[in-house]
This record gives C-alpha cells, structure tokens and sequence, in this order.
C-alpha cells in the first residue's frame, strides 16, 4: 500500500519557489540554502560506484578504483611520515 | 611491488594507509587520504614560464628557459658578486634533491647564502639539540608514545597539527598522565589531565619553575645527572628564585599546579616531553627548548622506551634539509669553517676543496634582510611560498620587487610567490618522483613515481642536473645522476657520524624494511639480521659532545618586544587551524573534500567576553589591527582562547600582514605568536 503524500495547497507561485530541481529565476538572496550535494548535477553515476572485491587487501573497489597492483610510498605533508598504500594499474600513462 | 619507478606504464588510482608501516598502522589524517587529488589541480604548473616586457608571464621551452636562468644569475655575479645570488628552499623536496640543490648551488655555481623554509619550523629545535646534545638528534622513536606513564606536551596541539601522533598516545594502555602548556584550550588541552594555560611567553618561567620544584622536592636523577650531564649546579642557582610561588602570577598557573605539574614528571617511571611550532616559533624558543631538555636530563629520562625530550617535527622532510641542504651546516651536517671536515667532503665527493665555502649561509632573516639593502639581487626559491608565510609579508612582497631575478621552482604556478616570478620552472609533486623523506623520529623513508607529472614539470632532481649541465659544471655532477646514486653519496658521508646510514642496503631494504631511522651504520647491519623497526637514541647515556657529556644550558629571561597596550589591547596568537588544511594550502586548496573541512574564509577566534565588549556575535565581521596591517575576518566566538587573546589561523594569506619581525637570535626562527592587535566591529 502507498501512502499519498499531503495535498498541497500552496499557490503555484509559492510551490514552484519552493521547488527543489527548479532553480528561482532571479539571483535575490535567500534566507536559507540547501547545501548543493543534495543535487549532484554533474559526477559519477551510480552504477559506476558498485563494489567489487579490491584484492590487494583492498576490500570493497568501484571498478574505477580498481588495481592491478599496490606499492608503500611515505606521505609528503608533516614529518609524521605515515606510509600510503598505493593502488597502481597497469595501463597508459594518462593526465 | 618494489620499484620506486613503478614503470611509466603504471599509474596511481587510489590509496588507503598501509596497516604493516611502523608509523601510522593503518591511520591516515585527510590531507593523506588526498594525497593524489591535489595533483590534479589546474593551478599545476605545465611549462616554464618567462616574464616578458610586456610584464605577462609567457610559456617558454625548457632550453630558453634554463639558458635564461643561466645567463641571468650568471650576470648578476659578474655584476655584484657570487654571493648576490641566494637561494630559498624547503622541507617538501627529498633529501637527494635537498642535496643535490645545496650541493649545485655552493660547490657549482658559487653561492654564498642559501636557507630553508625550515627555519621557519624547526630551526630553535636544531639550535637547542645541537647545543645540549652536540649534535642535532631528536632521540625518540614513535613508540615512546605509547611507553610514557607522562606526557608533556608544550606548544604543541598534535590532536590538530600531527593527528597521527596523537592516535599512537590514544594507544597508549598505561593511563598516562598528560600534562599540556598551551594558551589556549586546545583540542589537545581539553583531552589532557592537567592543561596548564599559561600566559602567551611565560613558558620559561613556567619552566623553570618546575625545574626549581624538582631540585627541591628531590625528585633527581642523581647518578644520571652525574654520569651524562654538565652543568647542574649553575642550573640549580639559576632556577633557585624561579619557585612556584615567584612565577604563578606572571604564568597565570595557581602555585598547585605547578607543583602538581612537576611532581607528575618526577614521579614518573617513564616521562617524556614533546614541543613544537608553541616553542620553535618564539623569540626565546632555543632557550626554551633547552628548559624542556633540562628537565628530561635531569629526571634521568633518556633512553629509555617512554622518555626523551623531543621536538616534533613539521614538514616531511625537514630532518633532510637539516642533514643535507649544505646551507647552515656543510652537507651532512659538517661545519663548512672546519679546514678538515671540508677536505673530508670534498675527498668523499671527489671534488677540488676550494668549491666548498669556508664559512655558513646568512639564515633566511639575513637573506631577506640582504635583498632589502642590495646586497642580494638574485633569487632562486624552490618549493616554498614566502610571500605569504614570512612574517610581515607585507614587508617582503616589496622586497620581491627590488630583486633584479627572481626564479621560483615549484609545483604550482598560481602561489603569491610564483606570481612574482620573472623565472618558473615546473617542478613534479610527491607520488611523481622518487628519494627520501626522513621523518621526526629520524626515518628514512621511500617517496615513490606512480604518476607522470603534468605538462613538460619534471622533478627537482632532473631540473637541478640541466642546470648542472646549462651552467657548465657537468662534470662536477657526474656521479649525481639518479636519486639513488646520490643516496650513496650521503651514505659515504654519514660514515661514523651520529647519522650513519651506512648500513642501508639500499632503497630496496629502506622499502622492505617499513623506512630505518638513522644511525644504521654497517656494524649495526650486520648484527640485525633486519633493522629494528623502533630506535631511540642514547641508551648508553653517552651523548655527542667530545666529553660524551650532555650540557644543561639556561639564560636570562627576555620580555616580549610588543606586549599589549592601551592602543593595542589584545595579542595575536597564529598556529594551524585544522587537520586538513597545511601551512599556505597551496597544495590543500586543491581538494575538494578538504576545502570542506575548514572555513574558506578566514576567521579570527575571540573570547565570549571579549566579543560582548565590542557587540560582535559568532559570524560578525571584526576588523584586527596591529601596527603593520590591518584586515578584516569573522569573528568566532570560543572560550578556548583566554580573554584579551586572538588567534587566527596561518594558513589565511593575511594573517602575515600583522605579525611582527622579530626573531630567536639563536635559531634566527621567526616569531610568529606574538604581536598586539586591537578589534573593531567592521
């Protein structure tokens, strides 16, 4: 069974403003503003973020994220000198 | 995967802590988690970039650019001398580069004056270990924070500036007492036993004071103050009139406490001191550092697993530019005035002697202070942005402008300094090159290449051997040809010194090893069958003075230069703001995750009374004057700031518009945490 949402009797003027997907037309400050990563418009698809078994002693990988390969390397910020595991794959040098 | 060249096919996708790495076990902070991000940034830089009549910075290739750089510093030495070319680096680059640069620069090209952006770090601690213990040799290992029954903690918030560290005390089992000397409540203070808030530069006194209760109370060491120091009666005398009751007022610490403090330490089977940016960035902080080693030396803790007293240190790699820049001390940490330790260097290099200066680097104050009068007219900065972080900067941004040729070597081409530049020169970032990083606890530890770097950026080493070779001193550098090979070059010169690393079978045993601190030397090789993973120092007692005796120095107490006044009421305190931000943030502002982890804006925090006084609440605009600059930040409403005090964070370009110039003349290290400011409502 569905539950119907509350009828809505705001004028049309009033919903369309308060509209989540519709951004207002004019640039006038609000009083409150939903933080924008509640409505990526741009980024990664989900189906992109699924989890695979990492290997490695990765754990759970999207396959973006995915390694052939892992390597120590020493961290380059404080002298703490934490070790960062790297995940390396196999294929063209991009960027 | 060994490899520190992870082959130019391979390329980085992502990275987690390594849970076997003796350091951090698994334990990351976000700037680590970030790690790659940041190289993504478009502010990278792609191309030289030459400063044209036009005054635009226009791409250039490599060969226009290094011909200039030549041509350029080359003049300026016929012109006005070797020396008026300078140099100012870092403690981000790897300890080969380090050396390859100071080695170039003085034994190559004829610098006179070359100096760190470690001096703004960590230069008091070097100053005062080199004089207590004849050498400059943090004695702990990470492990001590987890051994200590007590842990003093002065100017130093690990919670924020090293998280890490802060997680291998949370590991400790033995409910250490944790005493913090901190101004201000700290995260760090609010999950101490015993938070001491001291006045801003009370700390001597503090000290002292203890000191004076530990003499009085008995609670010495005396076989160990015998047997491995010097200097324990004219400490006595001169502690005698700092008793609790003399400094309490001054301090702002109840007389208990202070005793409380000191019988802690006293008492303790295990104590162990720990100081950073609170002490290194202070007017006295040689002195003071030298009052936390006092007390460790004369409650006979040293070397033993919980004990020590040690300076924490900052950048990476800022062990590796005080080992291995050739710029205050001669490569290896040699002295450049000593007629032996030269030829020693220049036999172990293979190169003529008279390459090798016979006296130190101005330090950095000196430098900057030599652009002001003329005396400097070119200058090379390597990885570091001193037109935000010196003190004063207002100040040294006109300097900038005096000089006749100003190269900056960097990763981003977009930083306050680079902007300046007549010269860029793009360098690769960590994880797109490979050396040495050695850590607070003396670690030598792999920097790897799992990226290309952007556009035609090379890495700093292979920037340095064009230079070698455009400048006509190839030949000089001929053994210099691969981080690696210089890692043997510093091997041959740790030979028998208190760093040896002799011993290390190369970067392949540095990486199968998890890092090795230093000393490693050859006997020690072959008696381990693997290196042991925690090393502290001094367990015999014996330190690096000729008599093998440590020295208990102390001095007068100095005043503040600008205490707070009637036209200036309040003082300014500067220090990190979060875990996720890192000193001028020009590698941190590139990350989307960790830009949301700090306020964007720069903010100043202010106490509640404070803030009622000038009808400000949380969020308002303040605007904070010192006799330098002003600028205007929103106030943040805390009490763990004590009335009468301000702090802003460092990483916000203007906080070094307020500071004032003034410097431990010792260390010659900037202090940055104390100057008098007034607020108004904007």
């Amino acid at each position: 069974m569905s539950i119907a949402p509350p009828p809505n009797n705001e004028p049309a003027e009033i919903q369309a403003k308060n509209s989540l997907t519709d951004a207002p037309a004019d640039d006038a400050r609000r009083g409150f503003e939903l933080p924008q990563v509640l409505q990526a418009r741009s980024g990664r698809m989900t189906r992109e973020l699924l989890l695979h078994p990492g290997q490695h002693g990765l754990g759970m990988t999207p396959d973006a994220m995915k390694a052939d390969s892992t390597t120590t390397a020493t961290c380059g910020y404080c002298a703490t000198g934490c070790g960062l595991r790297l995940h390396v794959r196999d294929g063209e040098a991009s960027d | 995967m060994w490899t520190p060249v992870a082959c130019s096919r391979w390329r980085s996708v992502g990275l987690t802590p390594e849970t076997s790495y003796p350091v951090n076990l698994g334990m990351a902070c976000p700037k680590g988690w970030e790690a790659l991000e940041v190289l993504n940034s478009e502010k990278r830089a792609h191309y030289p970039l030459l400063r044209q009549a036009d005054g635009t910075q226009q791409r250039v290739s490599w060969d226009t650019a290094l011909t200039t750089f030549t041509e350029r510093f080359k003049s300026i030495q016929a012109k006005h001398g070797n020396a008026a070319v300078a140099f100012v680096s870092t403690g981000q680059i790897v300890s080969e580069e380090m050396a390859f640069l100071g080695a170039l620069a003085k034994f190559g090209m004829g610098v006179q004056h070359g100096d760190g952006n470690t001096r703004q770090c960590m230069a008091t601690a070097v100053s005062a270990y080199k004089e207590s213990f004849g050498f400059d040799a943090p004695p702990y290992t990470y492990d001590d924070f987890e051994q200590s029954d007590c842990l003093v903690f002065v100017g130093a918030n690990p919670c924020i500036g090293h998280p890490i560290m802060w997680e291998r005390v949370l590991r400790n089992q033995k409910s250490p007492e944790i005493i913090v000397l901190d101004p201000r409540r700290t995260e760090t203070a609010m999950a101490s036993t015993q938070h001491l808030q001291l006045n801003p530069k009370s700390d001597l006194a503090l000290l002292y004071a203890i000191t004076q209760h530990l003499i009085a109370a008995n609670l010495i060491d005396y076989d160990f103050v015998n047997a491995h120091t010097e200097g324990f009666e004219e400490l006595a005398a001169h502690v005698s009139a700092f008793t609790p009751e003399a400094v309490s007022q001054q301090c702002g610490i109840p007389v208990l406490d202070i005793r409380r403090a000191a019988e802690s330490i006293g008492r303790a089977s295990a104590a162990s001191l720990w100081w950073t940016m609170g002490v290194n960035q202070s007017y006295e902080g040689t002195r003071v550092a030298q009052a936390i080693i006092n007390i460790a030396l004369i409650t006979g803790n040293f070397g033993r697993p919980g004990t020590g007293a040690n300076s924490i240190t900052g950048q990476c790699n800022a062990m590796g530019s005080r080992l291995w820049s050739n710029t205050t001390n001669l490569l290896g940490h040699f002295k450049f005035e000593s007629a032996d330790d030269r030829q020693h260097v220049a036999e172990t290099l293979g190169i003529d002697v008279d390459r090798i200066p016979n006296e130190g680097s101005w330090a950095y104050d000196e430098i900057v202070e030599g652009i002001r009068n003329g005396e400097i007219k070119g200058l090379w900065v390597i990885a570091t942005n001193p037109a935000h972080s010196w003190i004063n900067r207002g100040d040294f941004r006109e300097l900038l402008g005096k000089l006749d040729f100003l190269v900056v070597q960097d990763m981003y081409d977009q930083t306050d300094t680079a902007k300046h530049a007549d010269l860029v020169l793009p360098a690769a970032g960590w994880g797109e090159k490979v050396g040495t990083f050695i850590n607070s606890e003396r670690r030598y530890g792999l920097v790897k290449k799992v990226r290309r770097a952007p556009g035609e950026a090379l890495a700093d080493f292979q920037i340095f051997r064009a230079i070698a070779a455009y400048w006509g001193v190839g030949d000089v550098f001929a053994e210099w040809t691969d981080p690696e090979a210089v890692f043997r070059i510093m091997q041959r010169l740790s030979r028998n010194r208190p760093n040896d690393i002799s011993g290390i079978d190369g970067y392949q045993q540095l990486d199968a090893s998890g890092g090795i601190q230093w000393p490693f030397s050859e006997a020690e090789s072959q008696q381990e069958d693997a290196p042991v993973q925690q090393r502290r120092l001094f367990s015999d007692g014996r330190f690096y003075h000729e008599n093998g005796k440590a020295r208990l120095i102390v001095d007068q107490i100095t005043p503040m230069p600008e205490p707070p006044d009637v036209d200036y009421p309040h003082l300014l305190l500067t220090g990190r703001g979060t875990v996720s931000q890192w000193h001028t943030q020009t590698r941190t502002e590139n990350s989307k995750v960790l830009r949301k982890l700090y306020p964007q804006q720069p903010y100043a925090e202010i106490h509640p009374r404070d803030a009622a006084k000038l009808d400000v609440i949380n969020g308002d605009r303040i605007r904070v004057r010192s006799r330098r600059g002003e600028v205007e930040v929103t106030a943040m409403v805390t009490p763990t700031v004590r009335s009468g005090h301000v702090f802003i964070p460092m990483h916000y370009r203007i906080v070094n518009e307020l500071t004032l110039s003034h410097f431990d003349p010792h260390s010659h290290q900037p202090s940055y945490k104390d100057c008098a400011v007034c607020l108004e409502k904007v």
